[in-house]
């Protein structure tokens, strides 16, 4: 039986500070890596977790800002290492694994609408494995006014993505009153795809959030993965 | 549970060759595909984005790395087309569209005219998803980006699936092309070398940067599919200590080695033959060298080699491309040599030679601190 133990959303009236003490490596991350790291830290408060077993990241579009950086770096011949640096896709896993110690496993799912599905079926997976005791999931996705210029040329032949966020959640391999559960899973063939789902790559991740805070019990699912959640 | 997988085939394509028998010919002879233009030495595919739009029956596809991808996977599914229907596929990418995206961009952020066919594939998924309409793909497919370990997390994901009855074939590796956002970003961590890298060598300066892209089947017990190998162990750590650097202990590497052989029923001293990481860096050899002897525990070493002293680092697809080294060394019985070294700690292997092979060992340890080990035999 696999709990969801904790679970957050990003809180823009969070302090990074408070959870990232670390000045200097705070004032290197970007805006999104540090929406993602504050979500993920505060999951972990919730839960009374310091170090995860396993840190599994989600994010369709990845870091966009920090991409765009050190791509006008290259255009412009004033390329710095750092944007580089935070433009791979693993930032937030490695950057959580720093501050909390964690040397387990950490992956990190960059497949558009279908990233939140692989990394819940990921970390479900690592616990039926037995291997691990819980599971830390974060998605984060950023809406940046390039992607929203790039969106808008597209928008006649998909639907336009309007916003950003990040969601954690720590699953556990155990039984704990008061949490949701996943009573079962299974990959299928056939991919789902919530409307609000389109707002952004990982926006399947708030719905869950969403089902955990409502204790919503039943069916959830997202792309190929369909979880059957319970009290 | 079935803890071992069968690898039913390979593609590949690389500087040493653009098929697997290529490849295996170059591994043989000890020819290096790196090769010096514009002060840059590197590993290059030899095939042109428009040789592969026509090899691969797929001419709209702009981005290299796709392309890439598209003739690799088509050379690994060649031996295996009935069970493609069933078939889940994990690929991995660091760059994916990323080769593409400054031909819009540059234009766009001038507020002139910009195509959107050049940034139309820039997501890392669109890759895989180009495979899976090529391939006719009906399951679950995904994309893994976690640097340099990315393809052998895809081929280990892929045997986990496998192993839990998941699916009982998967297609699993990884890609990326050159490209000038990567050769400015390593160039600003100042770590690449101008000249041949030499792996293990005191001297070593700094790594080449390579193209390729590398697929591997793999299947379950329940089905009929050839084999060319197996894979019986697997583990990703994390060295949680720099975004860039490994602790110097190597602490990740350590932790996803003995894991993997570990998870094999093995212990260090059957492993017969270790493809390193090997980026020539100054920090990863002796990160990886310090990882090995604290696994190896004063035992021995087995002979060892970074076959990235042949093709660069070829990012994603190094994983999956050392993968199959591994897999044709088993095959072969016989160890790949590490060239260019001139002096070191340890001395790798020299020249290809005959040896009786068991387990082979793989290391990839990415950006972040990922590392990720795999443990083959034949």
């Amino acid at each position: 039986m696999t709990c969801i133990r904790a679970f957050a959303t990003f809180d823009s009236s969070v302090d990074p500070k408070e959870l990232i003490v670390d000045a200097a490596l705070r004032r290197r991350l970007s805006r999104l890596v540090k929406m993602g790291v504050c979500t993920a830290l505060s999951c972990l408060r919730k839960a009374n977790v310091d170090t995860p077993d396993a840190i599994i990241s989600a994010t369709g579009y990845g870091f966009l800002a920090d991409s765009e950086k050190f791509l006008v770096g290259t255009l412009d011949g004033t390329a710095q290492p750092t944007p580089f640096i935070q433009s791979t896709f693993n930032t937030i896993g490695s950057t959580l694994a720093v501050l909390t110690h964690a040397t387990g496993y950490n992956m990190t799912y960059v497949h558009a609408m279908g990233s939140v599905a692989s990394a819940l079926a990921d970390a479900l997976l690592l616990l039926s494995e037995g291997s691990v005791r819980n599971v830390l999931v974060v998605a984060a996705d950023e809406l940046t006014p390039t992607l929203s210029a790039i969106l808008n040329r597209f928008a006649g032949r998909v639907a336009a993505h309007v916003a950003e966020g990040a969601n954690a959640f720590l699953l556990t391999a155990d039984d704990v009153v008061g949490c949701l559960h996943i009573a079962s899973w299974q990959l299928v063939d056939k991919v789902h795809t919530d409307p609000s789902d389109t707002r952004y790559p990982t926006a399947a991740a708030e719905r869950l959030y969403t089902a955990c805070l409502d204790n919503t019990v039943g069916t959830f699912q997202t792309g190929n993965l369909s979880l059957t959640l319970s009290k | 549970m079935q803890k071992s997988v069968n690898i039913a085939s390979v593609g590949v394509v690389s500087a040493l060759g653009t098929d697997a028998p290529a490849n295996l010919q170059s591994l043989c002879g000890g020819h290096s595909g790196l090769t010096k233009v514009d002060g840059r030495c590197e590993g290059r595919v030899a095939l042109s984005d428009d040789d592969m739009r026509r090899l691969t029956l797929c001419p709209k596809v702009q981005s290299r790395t796709t392309l890439l991808a598209l003739t690799a996977v088509l050379e690994a599914v060649a031996p295996i087309q009935t069970l493609l229907p069933q078939a889940m596929l994990i690929s991995a990418t660091t760059v994916g569209g990323m080769d593409c995206t400054p031909i819009f961009y540059s234009p766009f952020r001038q507020g002139l005219a910009s195509r959107l066919r050049y940034v139309g594939e820039h997501e890392a998924s669109s890759h895989t998803e180009a495979i899976a309409r090529r391939l006719g793909i009906q399951s679950f497919r995904t994309t893994i980006s976690t640097a340099c370990s990315s393809g052998a997390n895809a081929i280990m994901l892929g045997a986990r699936l496998i192993c839990a009855g998941l699916t009982d074939v998967v297609i699993c590796g990884g890609t990326d092309a050159l490209c000038d956002y990567t050769r400015a970003g390593f160039g600003s961590l100042m770590i690449l070398s101008p000249e041949p890298c030499r792996p293990l060598s005191a001297d070593r300066t700094g790594l080449n940067l390579g193209e390729a892209a590398a697929y591997v089947v793999l299947t379950s017990e329940r089905v009929s599919a050839p084999s060319v190998g197996r894979l019986v162990g697997w583990a990703n750590a994390n060295d949680a200590f720099h975004q860039t650097a490994m602790t110097a202990e190597g602490r990740g590497g350590a932790l996803a080695m003995s894991s993997a052989i570990c998870m094999a029923g093995l212990s260090p001293q059957d492993i017969s033959y270790i493809n390193l990481h090997g980026t020539a860096t100054q920090n990863n050899d002796s990160s990886e060298l310090s990882a090995i002897n604290t696994v190896w525990n004063g035992q021995p070493l087995p002979p060892l080699s970074s076959t990235k002293s042949l093709t660069g680092h070829t990012l994603a697809a190094a994983g999956a491309l050392e993968a199959v080294f591994c897999i044709m060394a088993l095959q072969q019985q016989m160890l790949w040599p590490n060239a260019n070294f001139t002096s070191g700690d340890v001395q790798p292997v020299l020249a290809p030679v005959s040896a009786h092979l068991s387990y082979a060992l793989s290391n990839s340890l990415g950006f972040g601190g990922n590392c990720t080990s795999l443990v083959f035999s034949k």
